[in-house]
């Protein structure tokens, strides 16, 4: 009974992820074999669906637009928490430190729907963004920010600024804080500086930290769209169109379910794909790097 | 050992409460609504300025035939999600009345609602008994609810009068008189641009309807001409009077009809002339407005013209009433800010505003406004033939009445017999003109019109030339024509379009 106690504790958990997480993972698998619109409609079609993504212009050109929120976003959401959390890790005053990850955490709590629609608002022709630029004599740099392709993926990038705060902060700080206070005494004692101590005794200690937040804003990007959905819906055009967006448009709005997993699919593959890159490129003792 | 036990037990207690609960068995009433004893039908909308009128109906038919019908409302936010949880419910509502035809044409082709033509056929239980149920609504609403395959899937309830609203004020410190004629119309939106307001502002997103509507309107009125030539398969002696709507009040365009025409370059974007006229026509106009595609929701578009903004507002019928008590609340409130305001409907086109030959003038088709669909309900059959028999007496004189006596709204009603009100008539044109739907600018199926909207925003922007949009609107077209082609191959008559395009065979239909 001491043995089966455990397993008990934990079932209703795994009872009720397997049915709310692994069935439907199986079963999207199972949906992406067949074209089907969910209804009445449905034919196996074994890979047609995959065979017919690889001609498919506009899937890839999401992937295209991903890849810019990979190569500027990511980074973004790594770095600079990073700092963020470096320099309130670095303060001599406890009341300040408290203050500045108060600062920065607690916009955590607004609804994500809410800080869209406030964005929105920022980047509309008569918006606060076009009309600070009309103040400060920049009228020439005033655009429909939302609406031009050139500039929409700039603008949903920099919804996330600073990027310094959220989750992510909190995760470094626990890294940071989990740094014996005696190796860096060590290290100030064998005079390095302060970018020395950075580099060589926090950055390899708070691996594990940044692993799991490169991990998880690699996911976030994979499956994130609803910003997307609300200020753009994947305009102007199809500019600011991303995978996630075309699987929810060609299961809810297009009725190709079967076509939608099969998307779901490609994008289950490469988050895996990517997360198990991460693990091996930082994978390696948390230790202090010697000179 | 009862500390020990404490999770067993929490444990326990939970199985028990689900146990109770049991969510997976019995039977539920219809998802969201009680079909409780007393009720025989269930019907929901989310007009809400019909609700009265239809509970008004609802008391009558009860009288007439004893038959208990509930009327629901419910909110017009996330209506799609929720009208495609009731149908994959298997117990979906009765009836439900829902705005436009779009969604009727999506779930219909996936067979989820009852089929119509053969109902429209036969006499109404609530009409004359000499003539077909579809001959009692107003030419041409049942036209409009065909899909591009013929089929209907939906019954018209209400129409919109779709036409302008504009800033009095504007108006009257340039002189400008409500326009009459294209050019006219086109005349006053320079005059607007030129002194630095803005005509008319637009927002080219998905839920926006005025570009749709212009372009609807344009597309109906360049298009008309070809009527016959893609109506081959009519009744016997069928002759097309572009002036007398009666003309094609039992015709239809099926999809072997629609695929020829496309074949013969009829309704292809591409090689169609009137798709380029179209563009010439719109860009002729839209030169002149505020277009955005991202940036505004269409629906603060209405801000934008009570702000004073926009000296025009594309609307219809259904927005006279709220305009008259916005303007009522703003000069109570800021009188400073107050207007006066007009309409006028889409003016008259004529054969001096284009450079293709065209018959007749402007239809006022936008598309239906309410339309009624009956759910197919798996596990109550006979619940079609019930909801039948309540949508005919709905469309009867006497249930029509009913409902716009008892309502605030200012559609115009589909019945031939209910007339519109007073207060909607300046949106209303004198002249209505024979109408089938030859083609659909946004394409023959759900998909298409989701694909429609990025390469609409990518022509307005710039970023395309006309060239380049019709190769896109080309191959969506082609493509909505292949997948209904696939989805009712079974329906298909290929002798007839093989015999059309002498002995061929489309090449884009060629291997499926």
């Amino acid at each position: 009974m001491g043995r089966v106690r455990p397993w008990v504790y934990l079932l209703p958990c795994v009872a009720v992820l397997v049915v709310f997480a692994y069935v439907p993972l199986v079963d999207g698998l199972r949906l992406a074999l067949y074209r089907t619109d969910g209804h009445g409609f449905s034919r196996f079609v074994g890979l047609g669906n995959f065979r017919e993504l690889l001609t498919d212009e506009l899937f890839w050109h999401s992937f295209r637009v991903l890849a810019i929120f990979f190569l500027v976003a990511l980074p973004l959401q790594v770095i600079c928490p990073l700092i963020a959390a470096k320099l309130i890790n670095g303060l001599r005053s406890t009341r300040a430190a408290y203050l500045y990850r108060v600062v920065l955490v607690l916009p955590m709590i607004v609804p994500l729907i809410v800080t869209i629609m406030i964005w929105r608002n920022i980047y509309m022709s008569d918006g606060a963004l076009n009309r600070f630029l009309g103040v400060i004599g920049l009228e020439a740099w005033q655009r429909s920010w939302l609406g031009d392709a050139s500039t929409v993926i700039a603008a949903l990038i920099f919804m996330g600024m600073p990027w310094a705060g959220g989750p992510n902060l909190l995760i470094y700080l626990a890294g940071f804080l989990n740094i014996p206070h005696e190796l860096r005494e060590a290290m100030e004692l064998d005079g390095a500086s302060g970018w020395r101590r950075f580099w060589s005794l926090d950055l390899p200690l708070i691996r594990p930290q940044v692993q799991i937040v490169t991990i998880l804003g690699i996911i976030v990007l994979l499956q994130a769209y609803e910003n997307i959905l609300i200020l753009t819906n994947g305009g102007p055009g199809s500019a600011s169109l991303v995978p996630a967006l075309y699987l929810f448009r060609n299961g809810f709005e297009y009725g190709r379910l079967g076509y939608a997993a099969a998307i779901g699919c490609v994008l289950f593959v490469l988050s895996l794909a990517f997360t198990l890159a991460n693990m091996r490129l930082l994978r390696g003792d948390a230790g202090v790097r010697e000179r | 050992m009862m500390r020990r036990n404490w999770g067993l037990i929490l444990i326990a207690a939970l199985v028990v409460a689900l146990l109770l609960w049991q969510p997976w068995g019995g039977s539920t009433p219809a998802a969201g609504l009680s079909v409780g004893d007393e009720a025989d039908l269930v019907m929901v909308t989310f007009f809400g300025e019909l609700l009265p009128g239809l509970r008004a109906a609802a008391a009558l038919y009860r009288e007439h035939t004893g038959v208990e019908v509930l009327v629901q409302g419910m909110p017009y936010a996330s209506f799609e999600m929720w009208l495609r949880t009731q149908l994959l419910s298997q117990r979906p509502p009765g009836v439900i009345l829902i705005e436009g035809t779009q969604l009727p044409w999506f779930y219909g082709q996936a067979e989820l609602l009852v089929e119509l033509s053969e109902a429209v056929a036969a006499p109404s239980a609530f009409g004359a008994t000499d003539q077909p149920w579809g001959r009692s609504f107003r030419e041409p609403y049942l036209q409009l609810c065909r899909d591009a395959t013929g089929k209907l899937w939906c019954l018209p309830f209400t129409q919109f009068g779709v036409g302008f609203f504009y800033n009095g004020d504007a108006y009257a410190g340039l002189g400008l008189t409500p326009p009459e004629t294209w050019s006219e119309m086109v005349g006053n939106f320079r005059a607007l641009d030129e002194t630095g307001q803005t005509a008319m502002y637009v927002a080219i997103t998905r839920n926006d309807a005025q570009t749709v509507w212009f372009a609807s309107i344009l597309e109906e009125w360049l298009m008309r001409r070809h009527i016959p030539a893609v109506n081959v398969r009519h009744a016997p002696g069928w002759e097309f009077d572009p002036y007398d709507p009666q003309t094609v009040i039992d015709e239809r365009i099926d999809l072997d009809e629609r695929i020829v025409a496309f074949e013969q370059g009829i309704i292809d974007p591409l090689r169609s002339p009137d798709y380029a006229e179209l563009l010439r026509l719109m860009r002729e106009a839209a030169q002149h407005w505020k277009v955005e595609l991202a940036n505004i929701d269409v629906t603060e578009l209405e801000r934008v013209f009570l702000n004073g903004r926009s000296a025009h507002f594309m609307n219809g019928t259904w927005y006279l009433p709220v305009l008259a008590n916005r303007m009522e609340l703003l000069e109570e409130v800021a009188p400073e800010e107050a207007f006066g305001w007009g309409t006028f409907p889409f003016p008259e086109l004529g054969p001096e505003d284009s450079r293709l030959p065209t018959v007749g003038g402007t239809n006022q088709n936008a598309g239906m406004r309410g339309s009624i669909i009956i759910p197919k309900q798996p596990e109550r059959p006979e619940q079609a033939a019930v909801a039948l028999r309540f949508c005919q007496f709905l469309t009867s004189e006497t249930g029509m009445t009913a409902v716009m006596s008892g309502a605030a709204a200012f559609d115009i009603p589909a019945v031939k017999a209910v007339p519109p009100k007073p207060a909607a008539r300046p949106l209303l044109t004198g002249q209505s003109y024979a109408w089938l739907p030859v083609s659909t600018i946004t394409g023959y199926d759900a998909q298409s019109y989701g694909e429609f909207w990025p390469i609409w925003q990518r022509w307005f922007s710039g970023a395309s030339d006309d060239r380049a949009f019709l190769a896109e609107l080309h191959d969506l077209h082609v493509a909505s024509l292949v997948r209904l082609y696939e989805r009712f191959r079974g329906d298909v008559d290929a002798a007839f379009i093989r015999a059309r395009l002498g002995g061929q065979w489309p090449d884009w239909l060629e291997g499926r």
